[in-house]
């Protein structure tokens, strides 16, 4: 596998809650049409660090952050911020399809919340083509027009990966897409990744080891707020170079 | 990276500027407007103030006709009716919150407290009919009856219109029941359950429960909502206004006609025709808008504080 | 141990027997509107103005239509400043202005009617130098807008935090998740909240007695005094003749019909809110 280009830097990123600080540091290099798993146990600011390159940290109240992320080369703090979130997508922990919306509506919902309006034949034709490329368009054909919230759990999931790659995003963050979800329904997932990396970049934070070991080419892993390594995951499981890594790995932190 | 900012970029920060305005100027009319009532008020009673001074707020003659004014009857009104009803409503308001809180089941609860709703929604006008046609004469015959029992002729003679304080008294502690109710029982439902659960594992009645960890663990809450009662009280307008008589001099018992500060204003305010007199009702206005907002934001601080511990 | 046990009974039997009290005094309540109202209901009362004085017969035609006018101005009035203050309460979370904002609305929840009332004298009707359903209209506003700001911030309270952040994911400006994602989601409990305080704008008499000022006849202009029913009950009421007392009670019924529907449909949305929800 030839070296990738870098999609996504960030140089010395530092984030608060308050007075907490909750990231230290933080400097990585993203690579382009990857997947990089973020891992580490709970509360080492995985979570955090996603939600800094995207701007959602500084809408907790009292939050804080510091540092700079380059997008394509770009510093991120000289773009608007709207802009920042077209090219860097997210999907959350749990899946949150607008309740007022149709399945077709959730699909178009960046469009319509950003204010940009489609031709009928356009928008017909984003909605299928992205909901293929979820696997959900047979599933959801005769659905099309009844509530988001209607589909089940695994398949709103998707829904929502849906909405955030319509909009054509570089960047894809995943919040831990799965943890809400059943086995089936997260396998699902786990395989359209390796078809989303094509097209996109992705993120994707996660507290399990497995996962992480079985979708990722890179891994990031965090412990108390810093980057303690950085590589391919290959090359992180076999043989890391940090001894926390390496306790993690054999289960000392539980 | 950089983005050319098309039309409909444009077209959203136009909207989101006028969105930010607005949001913005609603929040600052709201503030403004105690500051406009305050403002309004106090010019337009400025007549009084020339004539009388600060001694209106103790002066104790009330006379329309030699255009004498001092609000002090109805200062006194004011209080005895809003304490009085207060002190009759609060036990069986506190009595509901706790049957609410820690007796009724669920399938008990929720219709009395759609009643509870249905009669705090009832417009002060209609308890004012129904104070004036079947609670007065009820008032009536018990001052009779009480003039025979003391042997006071006076009573008998002059307390046969059964309207006055007592009258008032009573409505008003029928109309603030439900508010106060529904505050104290709001404040008893954040009783962490294990705190209960605790000292019934002690081998604590209910009742010893209750007392010993439920009321203390309110008692600032409580005292929050009790305030915004008496604030409730002191303001309510037309039921008084119908049952309470009018009287214009300082009453002697509860059995007087008397006034309140809004009853004064809402049954003389037509009639008043010279500046001077019509000064005085606004600044009976502004005293009343004064106790008001000092007694709402008083008990909001004690309540958000109660919160916090 | 048994006179903790008999004190234990006691005030159990006591707590009950309030409610009970309170249950009883409404039932009394309810029960004098209902056999009074209904007693000297027909359709007269309902479309005719009230009969010339020393005539017997008419209705308060013209005050259904003064506290229908009366209350939808006043809502459509203070609708925005209301739900706007609320808005920027839920959006500004946290903040110094935020809660001095909120405070206010409470204040100003707690100013007493009359109060209101006088303000919309001196402010309005003794500056156009004349009494008119508008000036009654504006000083209910007063009377709304605080409750509606405190709704509409309890309800957006309500909206999951996810289903912004998920909007704002998208690259959605605020105005933009505020309007389709929170109010859309939270559209029903606003809606409810609306009608709560429309409801109980129509019962206020006090902030008409000097502004709307009341008339006889079926008045459609905004411009002109005009009746409304706790106008009416409030005159008829206090009026020595029994007939318009009787009238009273009546108008009563009918205004209290009025208030329950309101809120009933208040209830009902409330309802299928929570079973959104759920």
């Amino acid at each position: 596998m030839e070296e990738p280009s870098i999609v996504l830097e960030t140089q010395k990123i530092n984030a608060w809650f308050g007075k907490d600080q909750v990231l230290f540091d933080v400097s990585a290099h993203i690579p382009k049409n990857r997947v990089t798993a973020i891992m580490g146990p709970s509360g080492c600011g995985k979570t955090t660090f996603v939600r800094t390159l995207n701007g959602l940290h500084l809408m907790t109240p009292g939050a804080r952050s510091s540092g700079t992320v380059l997008l394509e080369g770009t510093d991120t703090s000289t773009m608007d911020i709207v802009d920042v979130r077209k090219h860097i997508g997210m999907v959350f922990q749990r899946p949150n399809p607008f309740p007022t919306m149709t399945v077709y509506e959730n699909v178009l919902a960046g469009y319509r919340l950003t204010g940009q309006r489609l031709a009928r034949e356009k928008a017909d034709q984003i909605v299928e083509t992205t909901l293929n490329k979820v696997g959900l368009w047979t599933e959801v054909q005769t659905k099309l027009f009844k509530a988001g919230t209607s589909l089940s759990g695994g398949q709103q999931q998707r829904l929502c990966i849906a909405r955030t790659i319509a909009m054509e995003p570089a960047v894809v963050l995943f919040d831990e897409p799965t943890s809400a979800l059943d086995p089936k329904s997260t396998a699902i997932i786990e395989e359209l990744l390796s078809d989303l990396k094509s097209e996109y970049s992705i993120l994707f934070v996660t507290h399990g080891l497995q996962q992480a070991a079985r979708i990722s080419d890179y891994v990031a892993f965090f412990m108390l707020g810093e980057l303690v390594e950085f590589g391919e995951t290959k090359r992180v499981f076999v043989g890391p170079q940090d001894k926390r890594t390496e306790d993690y790995l054999s289960g000392k932190y539980g | 990276m950089a983005v050319q900012p098309s039309r409909s970029d444009r077209r959203e920060l136009v909207r989101e500027r006028a969105f930010t305005a607005a949001g913005l100027t609603a929040a600052v009319a709201l503030v403004t407007t105690i500051v406009l009532f305050l403002v309004q008020l106090f010019i337009t009673s400025r007549a009084s103030r020339a004539a009388f001074g600060i001694p209106f707020l103790w002066r104790s003659e009330w006379n329309p006709v030699t255009e004498q004014f001092g609000a002090l009857p109805m200062i006194i009104g004011t209080l005895i009716t809003g304490f009085g009803a207060l002190l009759i409503s609060t036990p069986f308001a506190l009595g509901i919150a706790i049957f609410l809180a820690d007796y009724a089941g669920k399938k008990a609860a929720e219709p009395v407290k759609y009643l509870i709703g249905l009669l705090g929604g009832l417009p002060s006008v209609i308890f004012g009919l129904w104070g004036l046609f079947v609670l007065v004469p009820i008032v009536s015959r018990f001052e009779v009856w009480f003039g025979k029992l003391v042997g006071s002729e006076a009573l008998v003679a002059s307390g046969t219109t059964g309207v006055g304080l007592l009258a008032a008294i009573l409505l008003l502690a029928i109309m603030i029941l439900p508010f106060s109710a529904s505050l104290i029982l709001e404040s008893l439902l954040v009783v962490p359950m294990e705190l209960k659960e605790g000292a019934l594992a002690l081998g604590a009645t209910k009742w010893d429960t209750i007392q010993n960890v439920e009321l203390p663990y309110v008692r600032r809450s409580m005292v929050g909502a009790l305030v915004l009662s008496l604030g409730r009280a002191l303001g309510e307008t037309m039921a008084v206004t119908m049952v309470i008589g009018n009287g214009m001099r300082l009453p002697h018992s509860l059995f007087d006609p008397a006034n309140t500060l809004a009853s004064a204003i809402a049954n003389q305010f037509l009639e008043a025709t010279s500046p001077v007199y019509i000064a005085s009702l606004i600044q009976l206005a502004l005293i009343l808008f004064v106790i008001a907002i000092v007694i709402n934001i008083a008990a909001r601080v004690i309540l958000r504080r109660g919160v916090q511990q | 141990m048994t006179a903790r046990k008999l004190k234990n009974s006691l005030m159990g039997f006591l707590v009950a027997a309030s409610a009970g009290l309170l249950i009883a005094v409404l039932a009394v309540i309810v029960w004098h509107i209902f056999i009074s109202g209904v007693r000297y209901l027909n359709w007269d009362f309902f479309t005719k103005a009230p009969a010339p004085f020393g005539e017997s017969g008419g209705g308060v035609f013209n005050a259904i239509v003064g506290t229908f006018l009366i209350t939808l101005v006043a809502a459509a009035i203070g609708t925005p400043f209301g739900m706007f203050a609320g808005i920027y309460v839920a959006e500004h979370r946290g903040q110094r202005f935020a809660d001095i904002v909120r405070l206010c609305a409470d204040a100003l929840q707690g100013i007493p009617s009359i109060v209101i009332g006088i303000f919309g004298y001196t402010f309005l009707v003794a500056r156009f130098r004349s009494y008119s359903a508008l000036s009654a209209s504006v000083a209910l506003a007063f009377m709304f807008v605080p409750t509606t700001a405190r709704v509409t911030e309890e309800v957006l309270n309500l909206v999951p935090s996810g289903l912004k952040e998920a909007a704002y994911a998208l690259g959605a400006r605020r105005s933009s998740v505020v309007w389709n994602v929170s109010i859309k989601t939270a559209a029903a409990g606003i809606t409810s909240g609306l009608l709560t305080s429309m409801a109980r704008i129509a019962g206020e008499t006090a902030p008409l007695l000097f502004t709307a000022f009341g008339s006889r006849y079926i008045e459609w202009n905004m411009l002109r005094p005009m009746s409304a029913l706790p106008l009416q009950i409030y005159i008829y009421a206090s009026s020595p003749y029994p007939a318009l007392q009787q009238q009273a009670w009546s108008a009563a019924f009918v205004l209290v019909l009025l208030i329950l529907l309101l809120q009933f449909g208040a209830k009902h949305l409330i309802a299928r809110v929570l079973r959104v929800k759920a």
